[in-house]
């Protein structure tokens, strides 16, 4: 099949573009430490109020200096709404839907997952910046999506 | 510097010239066919019609909402924001494309193969597929029993209607598809040994790569929502029913652009006085799009259930659809760079002045091609894994997809639209002039839109979501970038006003043609007779493309089962 010179490099070109921008991504992958958000458990949307540890909504303080923020997802609340970290803290989620499927979006973090009822959603957020960051259900979830919204203060002073 | 004006090394294939065929008071270029063939394909586009104007209805309101005029409470039967986006939804990403894909690729696998349809019934029956379909789902939706958006995640559950009219929609692409393969079978028996017509090839293959791609949705309907919405099931697995949409999710937007591809590579060409630049390289960019299926857990990098190792796997293979998309913008773009030196166009820049850009068609579809390469380039943003956690489900996607299907197919259909009408009706086009004007409203709305879109998602505002009375809207710097979003839907509801203008003053238009309605079907400079024969052994192709998928997705399931059922259905609306 004839395939015109211009065109060979072209197509040449773009694979060595591609190539790059892979490599870019892998490098973002395993140097930044990119946490994807992930399962390890399951879970009946029907019992999360009665099970451990989301019977219990909060933020703890770990060992390591970061903390656990357990939290559950409902039309259209998140549980806590409210919470205050230390700049600098990793803040290790889980969290869980008891109806239907919501979102988790916090601008200009790396925080963007999706919570499904029957997994839970874990990730780590990092918090650099002081001041109010909001937290955003950024999943369609019922006529008053728009409402569902929380609030972390990241406040200075801490190490 | 001139890059193809060289002449061909290989003669190009001629094009037979088209006798004439009389359907009732106009004459076409199909001597084969009758008013009977062409009925089916001119109800199914007059279907995408209603499909694009419920749709750019639903925009005005939402672009009004942006704007900070929630109108909700003032129109009739549309009762809410999400109501009305679920509505904008169905009836763009699924009348709209599904209901011209059946009606394009029909008319052009019979412009290619020389030939009726084999089968009238099968025409008859995919168009009241879609007609039904649309019907079934549009009640539910306006009746406020269906408010789940067109990806409709369970556990929102719709009413059956809306999930019977669903199945109808996809069903009747299935049967444009069983009727082109008759009609493949009926062609090679009468051509024993000659290749598959370029024109009718591209159109198959859209519809065998759709028809494969849709089995997730099929099963995700038949065997769980649809039963799960009649009370036959008590609970899905809302993970599980993601993937499922997912996989035909991804491919359903190869079927939104292909039959689009089908335009700029075989016809285009033709509109701008250019020809195909390489019948191979054609065949291999759609085959491509039918092998790379499954992709679509890029769609789900933030989904909890599914494991690192799938989202690595699909979004390596996700960057492989750059490739065919790099190809066309080559191919496409010599075609077009010929048409304008052979128009007298000159230097490097030259001859994009020299084509015909007062051809509404033709402008139409240079300007979706214009948007395509910025909807591209936001696409790979999209699917670069990392870079996905900064934009997924932010309304930069939006962004991206009025840039994609919302421009790219949906401007090129309108300017398909202003030779097909006349071609299907007999009738002159109406105001070419305003058809122009219509084509850069449109382009001008989406770039000021898109920008707004996007601009706003790299800040964080969230898809889906009545913006304006969210209550994190007023602790975030959204106002300029909502304000680009609402100035820029309402100049493409301009836009669409006027298509719909033009289309209706053509469809009633006293004024009827004198001269043949003639496809624009383009020349090949690099046809046939050096391009590769195992590219026309399809069945071949879709062996090879159903494995790849099997692996690939069991990869998935075999992480993924058991499942977990555990949600009923709920309306949260």
């Amino acid at each position: 099949m004839k395939i015109e010179r211009y065109e060979r490099w072209f197509l040449i070109a773009v694979a060595v573009a591609l190539l790059l921008a892979v490599a870019a991504l892998l490098a973002t992958i395993a140097g930044e430490h990119a946490a994807f958000p992930e399962s390890s458990e399951r879970i009946d949307p029907a019992l999360i109020s009665s099970t451990a540890p989301f019977d219990q909504p909060g933020v703890y303080p770990r060992d390591d200096g970061g903390y656990d923020v357990i939290m559950i997802a409902r039309t259209w609340a998140f549980e806590p709404a409210e919470m205050e970290l230390p700049v600098g803290a990793t803040a290790h989620f889980r969290i869980a839907s008891v109806d239907v499927v919501h979102g988790f979006k916090i601008p200009d973090t790396n925080a963007n997952a999706m919570i499904i009822p029957g997994q839970v959603t874990e990730l780590e957020v990092t918090f650099d910046e002081v001041g109010p960051h909001s937290v955003i259900c950024h999943e369609y979830c019922g006529i008053q999506h728009h409402i569902m919204g929380g609030v972390i203060n990241v406040v200075g002073g801490e190490g | 510097m001139t890059l193809l004006d060289e002449p061909a090394p290989i003669a190009p294939e001629p094009v037979p010239t088209p006798t004439v065929q009389r359907v009732r008071s106009w004459k076409i270029d199909m001597p084969y066919l009758t008013h009977a063939d062409l009925r089916p394909v001119k109800w199914h586009l007059y279907l995408a019609f209603i499909g694009l104007l419920l749709g750019v209805l639903m925009g005005f309101l939402q672009a009004m909402e942006r704007g900070g005029a929630n109108l909700y409470d003032d129109v009739p039967v549309i009762e809410t924001y999400y109501q009305g986006l679920t509505l904008h939804g169905v009836a763009l990403a699924l009348v709209f494309t599904f209901s011209f894909a059946n009606s394009f690729m029909t008319l052009l696998t019979m412009r290619g193969f020389g030939r009726p349809m084999a089968s009238r019934g099968l025409l008859e029956a995919s168009l009241w597929c879609g007609w039904a379909g649309t019907a079934l789902a549009a009640w539910a939706i306006l009746a406020n029993k269906a408010t789940v958006m067109f990806t409709f995640y369970a556990p929102l559950g719709a009413t059956p209607a809306f999930y019977i009219g669903a199945v109808l929609l996809v069903v009747s692409t299935w049967l444009t598809l069983a009727n082109q393969l008759l009609t493949l079978r009926a062609w090679r028996r009468d051509n024993v040994g000659a290749r598959i017509p370029l024109m009718s090839y591209t159109s198959i293959v859209t519809m065998l790569m759709w028809f494969l791609a849709s089995t997730g949705i099929a099963v995700e309907v038949l065997v769980f929502l649809l039963p799960w919405s009649l009370g036959l099931r008590d609970a899905v697995d809302p993970q599980f029913t993601r993937i499922l949409f997912w996989f035909s999710g991804h491919p359903i937007v190869y079927f939104w652009l292909l039959p689009i591809y089908v335009s700029w590579y075989t016809l285009l060409p033709r509109q701008v006085g250019g020809k195909i630049y390489s019948d191979g390289l054609t065949r291999i960019v759609f085959l491509t799009f039918l092998l790379l299926l499954p992709v679509g857990v890029h769609h789900q990098f933030t989904d909890p259930g599914i494991p690192f190792s799938s989202k690595t796997i699909q979004w390596l293979l996700t960057f492989g659809i750059f490739f065919p998309s790099m190809v066309t913008a080559f191919s496409v773009v010599a075609a077009l760079e010929q048409g304008g030196r052979k128009r007298g166009g000159r230097g490097w820049f030259g001859w994009i002045t020299k084509l015909p850009w007062n051809d509404p068609s033709v402008a139409g579809q240079l300007l979706a091609g214009l948007a395509f390469a910025l909807g591209g380039a936001s696409g790979l943003i999209n699917a670069s894994y990392t870079v996905n956690l900064v934009v997924h489900n932010t309304s930069f996607i939006v962004g991206h997809f009025h840039l994609t299907v919302g421009t790219a197919v949906g401007l090129s259909i309108m300017a398909i639209s202003y030779w097909m009408v006349p071609y299907l009706t007999g009738k002159q086009l109406f105001a070419p002039g305003l058809a122009v004007a219509q084509v850069w409203a449109w382009f001008i709305g989406v770039l000021i839109f898109a920008r707004g879109q996007m601009w706003g998602g790299i800040d964080g505002v969230p898809r889906r979501t009545q913006l304006r009375d969210a209550v994190y809207y007023g602790d975030n710097d959204w106002g300029t970038a909502t304000l680009f979003t609402a100035v820029g839907g309402l100049i493409m509801f301009v836009g669409g006003v006027l298509f719909f203008v033009v289309i209706v003053g053509t469809i009633f238009n006293k004024r009827v043609v004198s001269e043949t309605q003639v496809i624009p079907v383009a020349e090949i400079e690099h046809g046939s007779r050096s391009t590769w024969r195992v590219l026309d052994s399809l069945g071949t192709w879709t062996i090879i493309a159903v494995v790849l998928s099997v692996v690939v997705y069991g990869e998935v399931l075999a992480h993924y089962l058991p499942l977990t059922e555990v949600s009923p259905p709920i309306r949260p609306w």
